[in-house]
C-alpha cells in the first residue's frame, strides 16, 4: 500500500540506492544513462507529491524504521523541507539530462552519474531530516561526493582545488560536530524538535555553551555554503569542475547548507534566540560583505566561470540577508532567490560550459562576435544575465523586489540600498560579457550551435526565468507558508 | 585554587580543546599536505573525545542491565563517534588519494610551490 507518507524516505533511499546500481552495470552505459534519468524524474514525482500533500494536510512527520524520536530517526517534512526538495529535484533532473546528452568531460561516465545521485540523496536528507546528527551525515556525505564531482575532471587545476575545498570542508564539519557536541551537551537529545523544547528550559542557565555552539556552527556552515571571508575555496572550485558539476555545485549544494542552517536555528534553537544572541547582526554584517565583496572580485574576472564564481558569493549574500532580516517579506524573498537563483545560475553555467566546449574560448576578452555563431546560447545566457541584474519581468527582479521591501519592513533601508548597488555591480560585471559576444568583430566561422538535446535544458530553463518573471504566483502559497513558518 | 580544581574535573574537555588547538595550529602553520592531513585528523581526534567525555561517568559502567550495576555511561556519543570515525576516515583516504594525484601533476606536496607553480593570484 503506498501511502504519500512515504515519499519523503524513498526519495532519499531510491537515490542512494541508483547510486551504487549505476556503476554496477559495468559496460551497459545505455541502461545505466536511462536509470540515471529515469530516477531523476520518479523523485520528481515524489517530491511534487509530497508537496501537495504537505500543502494540505501539513507537515509529515516519517519515523524511520518505525522508531519514532527522540530514540529514532525521524524525516520532518515541513513547507520548507517540501518546497527545498521539490527545487533540488527539478533542477538537478534538468542538469542530469544536460550531463547525459551533453558532450562527456569525464572519462569514469557511470562513476560520475554514482558520485552525482549520492550528492543529490544528500542533499534531499540534509532538507528532510529532523535528527541532527543525521543531518551531520548527510552534510559529510554531500561534502565527499561535492568534492568528488570536482575531482573527476582529473586535471592539475580542478584537483588542486578539490583537494582545498576538501581541507576547508572537511574542518567546517569539525565546526559543526563541535556545535553538535555542545548542543548535545546542554539538552541530551539529538531529535531537533526535542532539542528545541529542551532548550527552551535550559538555554539561560548555558549561555555559554550556547554561544560557543553558535560560533562553531556560524563557522561550519559558512565555511560549506561559503559565506564572505570563508568563501576562498568557492572560485576555484566552481570554476574548475565539469559543466554539469558547477552548474550543481553553485545552483544548489551551496544552498542547501543555508537551508541546513536556517532548519537548525528555526527548529532547534527557536527564533527567540536569534533576537537574544548576537547571531542575527553576525550574519548581516557578513551577508553585507558577500554581496560586495563577491560583486566587486566578480568585476575583475576575465575567466567567464570565475565570474559566475564570485557572483554566486554575492548571490550567497542575499539569501543570508534574506533570512537574518526576519521580516516575513525579507524571508520570503530570500525563499524565492534559492529557486530563482538556482535556475540563473544552473542556465548561465550549463550555457557557458557550452560556449566553452564549442568554442574552446575561457575568457571574456576571447568571445568577441561569438554570439552570430551561437545566437541560441547566447540568447539563454542574456537573459540569465538580465534575470541576475534583477531586470523587470525576468525571475530575478522578482526575489530583489522581495527582499529589497523585506530591508524596508524591518525599518533598515541602508540593506534595500545595498540591493540596488549591488544589482548596478552584477550589471557591471555582467554586461561586458553580452557587449563583446554580440558586438565586436567575427568569430571563426566554424563554431557551431550545440545539438538540440543539449539545448533542451536550456530552453526550459530560460523559460522558467520568464514564467516566474511574468507570473510569480504559482509557488506563492508554498513560499508563504515557509515564510510563516521561520518568523512565527 | 578553584579554576585548578575546575579544570582537573573537566580534565577531558581540557584536553579535547588542546588537541583543537595544536590540530588546527599545525593545519594552518605548516605547507606540507600530508601534515595538514594529519593535522585535521588530529581534529576530529579532539572533537570524538570531547564528544565521548559529554557521556562518560567516572566508575561507570558499560550500560548492559546486570544486578548491582547502578552507574552507567551514556552509550549515544560514543555511537555517534563511531559513525564520525568513519565518515574521518573516509575523509582521509580521500584526501590522500587527491594528495597522490597532486604529486603526480605538480611533483612536490608544499602547498606553497603548488601554488607557485599554477602561478596563478589569489583573490
Amino acid at each position: 500500500m503506498f501511502s504519500v507518507n512515504h515519499a519523503p524516505v524513498l526519495i532519499v533511499v531510491m537515490l542512494l540506492t541508483a547510486g551504487f546500481i549505476v556503476p554496477l552495470l559495468g559496460k551497459k552505459m545505455a541502461l545505466g544513462r536511462i536509470l540515471f534519468l529515469s530516477v531523476g524524474l520518479v523523485v520528481v514525482v515524489l517530491s511534487l507529491l509530497t508537496t501537495f500533500a504537505v500543502l494540505e494536510s501539513g507537515t509529515i512527520v516519517y519515523a524511520v524504521g518505525g522508531w519514532p524520536a527522540p530514540h529514532g530517526i525521524e524525516l520532518v517534512v515541513d513547507a520548507f523541507a517540501a518546497y527545498s526538495s521539490l527545487v533540488i529535484s527539478v533542477i538537478s533532473l534538468i542538469i542530469y539530462w544536460f550531463v547525459v546528452f551533453a558532450p562527456r568531460e569525464v572519462k569514469h561516465e557511470a562513476g560520475y552519474y554514482a558520485l552525482i545521485l549520492l550528492l543529490s540523496a544528500a542533499m534531499h536528507g540534509i532538507v528532510m531530516t529532523g535528527d541532527i546528527f543525521n543531518l551531520f551525515v548527510f552534510v559529510e556525505i554531500s561534502s565527499l561526493a561535492a568534492v568528488a564531482i570536482i575531482a573527476v575532471k582529473g586535471t592539475k587545476e580542478s584537483i588542486e582545488a578539490s583537494f582545498r575545498y576538501l581541507m576547508l570542508s572537511a574542518l567546517g564539519s569539525g565546526g559543526m560536530l563541535f556545535g553538535i557536541a555542545l548542543l548535545f551537551m546542554i539538552t541530551g537529545q539529538l531529535s531537533m524538535e526535542y532539542m528545541r523544547v529542551a532548550l527552551s528550559t535550559t538555554a539561560g542557565q548555558y549561555p555559554l555553551n550556547l554561544l560557543t555552539a553558535l560560533g562553531f556552527m556560524v563557522i561550519g556552515f559558512g565555511i560549506k555554503s561559503a559565506l564572505f571571508p570563508l568563501h576562498i575555496w568557492l572560485p576555484d572550485a566552481h570554476a574548475n569542475a565539469p559543466t554539469g558539476s558547477s552548474a550543481l555545485l553553485s545552483g544548489l549544494v551551496v544552498k542547501v547548507y543555508i537551508i541546513a542552517f536556517m532548519r537548525i536555528a528555526y527548529m532547534t534553537l527557536g527564533m527567540d534566540l536569534f533576537y537574544i544572541l548576537p547571531l542575527r547582526q553576525i550574519l548581516l554584517v557578513l551577508a553585507s560583505l558577500s554581496i560586495l565583496a563577491g560583486s566587486v572580485f566578480a568585476i575583475v574576472q576575465d575567466n567567464i566561470k570565475r565570474l559566475l564564481a564570485f557572483s554566486t558569493v554575492a548571490q550567497v549574500g542575499y539569501i543570508f540577508l534574506g533570512f537574518s532580516l526576519l521580516t516575513e517579506r525579507a524571508v520570503e524573498g530570500a525563499i524565492w532567490h534559492i529557486l530563482i537563483h538556482a535556475i540563473m545560475k544552473t542556465l548561465l553555467f550549463l550555457a557557458v560550459g557550452v560556449v566553452i566546449h564549442q568554442s574552446g574560448y575561457k575568457k571574456i576578452s576571447q568571445i568577441h562576435g561569438l554570439a552570430r555563431r551561437m545566437p541560441f546560447t547566447f540568447a539563454c545566457i542574456t537573459l540569465g544575465a538580465l534575470s541576475m541584474v534583477g531586470i523587470p519581468g525576468t525571475a530575478g527582479f522578482i526575489s530583489k523586489l522581495y527582499l529589497a521591501l523585506g530591508a524596508l519592513d524591518a525599518g533598515q533601508a541602508i540593506f534595500a540600498v545595498l540591493i540596488l548597488a549591488s544589482s548596478l555591480l552584477s550589471a557591471i560585471y555582467y554586461f561586458p560579457l553580452i557587449i563583446t559576444a554580440y558586438f565586436g568583430h567575427d568569430a571563426l566561422p566554424n563554431i557551431k550551435e550545440p545539438s538540440l538535446a543539449v539545448r533542451l535544458p536550456l530552453a526550459v530553463l530560460s523559460l522558467a526565468i520568464l514564467f516566474y518573471g511574468l507570473m510569480p504566483s504559482m509557488l506563492l502559497p508554498l513560499v508563504r507558508q515557509t515564510a510563516l513558518l521561520i518568523t512565527r | 585554587m578553584e579554576l585548578l580544581e575546575r579544570l582537573y574535573t573537566n580534565i577531558y574537555y581540557l584536553v579535547a580543546v588542546v588537541l583543537f588547538v595544536i590540530g588546527f595550529h599545525t593545519m594552518l602553520t605548516h605547507k606540507n599536505l600530508l601534515k595538514k592531513l594529519m593535522a585535521l585528523n588530529i581534529m576530529d581526534t579532539a572533537i570524538f573525545l570531547f564528544f565521548v567525555a559529554i557521556g562518560y561517568r567516572s566508575g561507570g559502567q558499560a550500560p548492559i542491565l546486570l544486578p548491582g550495576v547502578e552507574k552507567f555511561v551514556n552509550p549515544v556519543p560514543s555511537a555517534l563517534i563511531l559513525t564520525g570515525i568513519v565518515i574521518s576516515v573516509s575523509f582521509t583516504a580521500f584526501a590522500l588519494a587527491l594528495v597522490v594525484l597532486l604529486y603526480k601533476h605538480y611533483g612536490t606536496l608544499d602547498s606553497d610551490e603548488i601554488i607557485a607553480i599554477r602561478g596563478k593570484k589569489h583573490v
